[in-house]
C-alpha cells in the first residue's frame, strides 16, 4: 500500500469519524434507552415508585380475559378484564419514556377488547392500534408526554363501550414526573367502579350484566378494587406515624365519586389527579370524576381508619375500604 | 395683534390641550362609554375574542320562542329557547361592561320567559317577558369567568324551562381579554326528560322522570348528534379552548377528549386564579361552565365525551378532527 493511500485512508477515517460522532450521539440518546418490561401493580399494591431520571423503553404485558368469579360474598359475576384481576394491574412509569403495549386478548374470548389509555395522546388513547380479536395480539408504541395519574379502560364499540367498562375492563397508569413523586411510607391503589346486574337474582347466581339498569344508573354494587367487601375483610396495613398514598382511580362507568376517610382529613390532595398543580390542603372529602382520578396522602395515627363513598347508599353496595394502623 | 398675545394665545392653547387630554380619556373610559351590539353565536362556535381594554355598553337583543324540532333523528320534542336554537347564543362581554339584555317573547309564546344573570353581574338581575312583549334589564359585569344563563320562570317550574332549551353561556373576560389560541369552540351538556313514544313521534315533558333523574336523552348541543355529523375541525399544533358547560338539571358531567388531555382547566371559567394542569376528566356540575385548552398533538378524530360512559349513548358526545401530519415518535403500531 502506498503512503497516499495508506494518509487517504485515515484522513477519511478521521473526517468519518467527525461526520459519525454527531449521529452516534443521537443514537446513544433515542435507540440505547434502556429497555425495561414493566413490573406490574395487583390492588390494593402499586408497583415500585421510580428511581430513574433518564426515560426508558418499557414493556407492558397484558391480556384480556372473560372469567366467572366473585363479585361479593354471595354471587359471582362475569367478568370481562385486563390479566385475569379487576382492576387491571397498575403500570407505573415517567414522563418522556416510550410505553411498549401489547395485548394479547385470550383464544376463549368471545369479544373483541382493545384498550384507550388516558396517558396516551392520540387517536382513541391508543384504542385504534390495540383492538385484538380472540386468540389475537396486537401493539403499540406511545411516548408519555404527561405526568398524572391516570385511567385505561377498554373501548370497543361491540356490544358497547360502556358494557366492556361496566364488566371489569380497567386500571390505573401512573406517570411520574421527571425524578419521580415524593417518597412515602406506603402506597395503595383503589379502583371505584360499579356493577349493573339483572334484577330479581338470589344468593349462589352468576349475575349478568344488565345494559337498561347501566343506562338508568341504577347500580347493584359499588365496589373498592372489584369486590363488595374485599377491602373491609383484608384491610389495608400501616404503621403509626406513617405517611400513606393513595392512588384512587374512578371507572365509572357511570357515578362521580366522593371520597372519604372518616376519621381525619386527608393532608394533601392531587385535584382530578394532577401531578404539575399544587394540592388543596387538610381536605374532607374529594370528588372525584367518572374517567379521572386523585392522590391523596395522610400521616396516621394507631387505630382503624375507614376508607368510603358517602354518597347515598354506596358505601353499603361496597364502596367501603378499612385500613388498620399498629 | 400684537405677535407676544398671539404667542401667548398658541401656548395657552397648547397648555389647555394637555391639560384637557387625560380628562377627555377619562372621560371616554367612564361616561361616554362605546354602545356595541354583542355579536351572538349559534354552537359550536363562539364570537370574536375581546380586545378592547375599555370596557362598553353592550346591547344583546334577544328572543324567546317554542317550536317543534328534532332532538335525535326519531323524535322530535317542543322547545323553548332563545333566538330559536338550543343552546342559545353564546354572549361575550368583559369585566366592567354594562350589559344590556333586551328581551323580547315571540307572539304567539303559550309562556312568560324570564333570563336570569344573577351569576354575572353579583346580584339580581333578572329579565321577564310576557308572550308578544319586550323587556330589558341593564347590570354591570361585575364577576369574569363563564357562566350559564338559563330561565327561571316559575309557571309551570323553572327546571320545565331549563329542561325545554332555555339555557346558554355567557362568557365575561378579563379586561384585555383571554390569551389568543387558534381555534375556540361552544359546547353545552343539557338533558330531556320525555314521556316514552314511538318513532318520528313529537315527544312531550316528563316531570316524573326528571324526578327519577331518568333522562331519555343527555346531548352536546341541542342534538342527540349535533356533534356527531358535523364534527369540530383543527389542525395538529393548534391550541384550542373550549367553554364547556353543564345546564343539567340532574347530572354532574365528568368532561373528558378521548386521546388528547386538557393541558389546562379553569374551573368556574375563573382565569384570574391558576388553572388546573394535565387533566384527563373534569367535573362540570349542573349550573355551571369551564374553560378548557389543549393543543393538538396528532392527527385523527377526538371523541369530546361526558365520562360516565351510559350517557354517551344518550347523545353525550362530540367530535373534533384534527388535521395534519402524524407523529410516530409518539403513537405508532407495532
Amino acid at each position: 500500500m502506498s503512503i497516499s493511500f495508506s494518509r487517504y485512508v485515515r484522513t477519511a477515517g478521521l473526517v468519518g469519524v467527525f461526520i459519525m460522532t454527531p449521529y452516534l450521539g443521537i443514537n446513544a440518546g433515542v435507540v440505547s434507552a434502556e429497555t425495561i418490561k414493566a413490573q406490574l401493580g395487583f390492588a390494593p399494591n402499586v408497583p415500585p415508585p421510580i428511581k430513574r431520571t433518564e426515560p426508558a423503553n418499557i414493556v407492558v404485558n397484558l391480556t384480556a380475559d372473560e372469567w366467572t368469579g366473585p363479585l361479593s360474598d354471595d354471587n359471582n359475576y362475569e367478568f370481562w378484564g385486563f390479566n385475569k384481576s379487576v382492576p387491571g394491574p397498575m403500570i407505573r412509569v415517567m414522563v418522556g419514556d416510550t410505553v411498549e403495549i401489547r395485548l394479547k386478548n385470550s383464544k376463549d374470548s368471545k369479544e373483541s377488547h382493545n384498550i384507550d389509555f388516558h396517558a396516551i395522546t392520540g387517536p382513541g388513547g391508543g384504542a385504534s392500534l390495540l383492538n385484538s380479536e380472540p386468540g389475537q395480539e396486537s401493539g403499540g408504541k406511545f411516548k408519555m408526554i404527561i405526568p398524572g395519574i391516570f385511567l385505561y379502560h377498554c373501548a370497543t364499540a361491540s356490544p358497547s363501550i360502556p358494557e366492556h367498562v361496566a364488566n371489569g375492563m380497567y386500571g390505573t397508569i401512573v406517570v411520574e414526573p421527571a425524578g419521580g413523586l415524593k417518597p412515602v411510607d406506603k402506597e395503595f391503589q383503589i379502583m371505584q367502579s360499579e356493577f349493573y346486574t339483572k334484577d330479581g337474582y338470589s344468593k349462589g347466581d352468576t349475575l349478568e350484566f344488565s345494559y337498561e339498569n347501566g343506562l338508568d344508573e341504577r347500580p347493584s354494587h359499588v365496589v373498592y378494587n372489584g369486590h363488595a367487601s374485599k377491602m373491609v375483610k383484608t384491610p389495608l396495613r400501616a404503621k403509626a406515624g406513617e405517611t400513606v398514598r393513595i392512588f384512587l382511580t374512578n371507572a365509572g362507568p357511570n357515578f362521580v365519586d366522593s371520597f372519604q376517610l372518616l376519621e381525619q382529613p386527608f393532608d394533601r390532595v392531587y385535584s382530578e389527579g394532577s401531578l404539575t398543580s399544587a394540592p388543596a390542603e387538610n381536605v374532607k372529602v374529594t370528588r372525584v370524576p367518572t374517567g379521572g382520578a386523585v392522590m391523596v396522602e395522610f400521616k396516621v395515627k394507631a387505630g382503624t381508619y375507614t376508607l368510603v363513598d358517602p354518597v347515598t347508599d354506596r358505601k353499603d353496595k361496597g364502596a367501603l375500604g378499612l385500613l388498620k394502623v399498629d | 395683534m400684537p405677535k407676544s398675545l398671539l404667542h401667548n394665545m398658541r401656548h395657552a392653547g397648547l397648555i389647555s390641550a394637555l391639560v384637557m387630554a387625560p380628562c377627555l380619556a377619562i372621560n371616554a373610559g367612564v361616561v361616554s362609554a362605546e354602545t356595541i351590539q354583542a355579536q351572538l353565536t349559534k354552537a359550536p362556535n363562539a364570537p370574536a375574542p375581546i380586545t378592547r381594554t375599555q370596557p362598553a355598553t353592550v346591547v344583546v337583543n334577544l328572543e324567546a320562542s317554542e317550536w317543534v324540532g328534532p332532538i335525535s333523528d326519531d323524535n322530535n320534542y317542543e322547545f323553548w329557547g332563545i333566538n330559536g336554537m338550543v343552546p342559545g347564543p353564546m354572549i361575550r362581554v368583559m369585566v366592567g361592561d354594562t350589559v344590556e339584555i333586551r328581551l323580547k317573547n315571540k307572539s304567539g309564546s303559550k309562556q312568560s320567559h324570564n333570563l336570569d344573570f344573577s351569576k354575572v353581574s353579583g346580584g339580581a338581575a333578572l329579565v321577564n317577558a310576557e308572550p308578544g312583549k319586550e323587556a330589558q334589564i341593564t347590570f354591570k359585569a361585575a364577576n369574569q369567568g363563564v357562566f350559564v344563563y338559563q330561565s327561571s320562570t316559575a309557571a309551570p317550574s323553572n327546571i320545565q324551562h331549563v329542561l325545554s332549551g332555555m339555557h346558554g353561556l355567557i362568557v365575561v373576560e378579563p379586561v384585555g381579554g383571554l390569551k389568543p389560541v387558534e381555534k375556540e369552540f361552544y359546547v353545552l351538556q343539557s338533558e330531556f326528560y320525555m314521556k316514552d313514544g314511538k318513532k318520528n313521534d313529537t315527544l312531550a315533558y316528563s316531570e316524573q322522570k326528571v324526578k327519577d333523574a331518568d333522562a331519555s336523552y343527555i346531548v352536546h348541543n341541542g342534538h342527540m348528534t349535533a356533534l356527531v355529523k358535523v364534527p369540530l375541525r383543527s389542525k395538529v399544533g393548534e391550541t384550542t379552548r373550549w367553554f364547556y358547560g353543564n345546564a343539567g338539571v340532574n347530572f354532574d358531567s365528568s368532561w373528558h377528549v378521548i386521546g388528547e388531555m386538557l393541558d389546562r382547566v379553569w374551573p368556574a371559567g375563573n382565569v384570574a386564579k391558576a388553572p388546573l394542569e394535565s387533566i384527563q376528566s373534569t367535573l362540570v356540575t349542573p349550573g355551571e361552565a369551564t374553560i378548557g385548552e389543549f393543543k393538538g398533538e396528532m392527527p385523527g378524530t377526538f371523541v369530546s365525551v361526558d365520562h360516565s360512559l351510559f350517557r354517551t349513548e344518550k347523545g353525550a358526545l362530540g367530535l373534533l378532527k384534527i388535521d395534519g401530519p402524524t407523529n410516530p415518535a409518539l403513537f405508532k403500531g407495532l
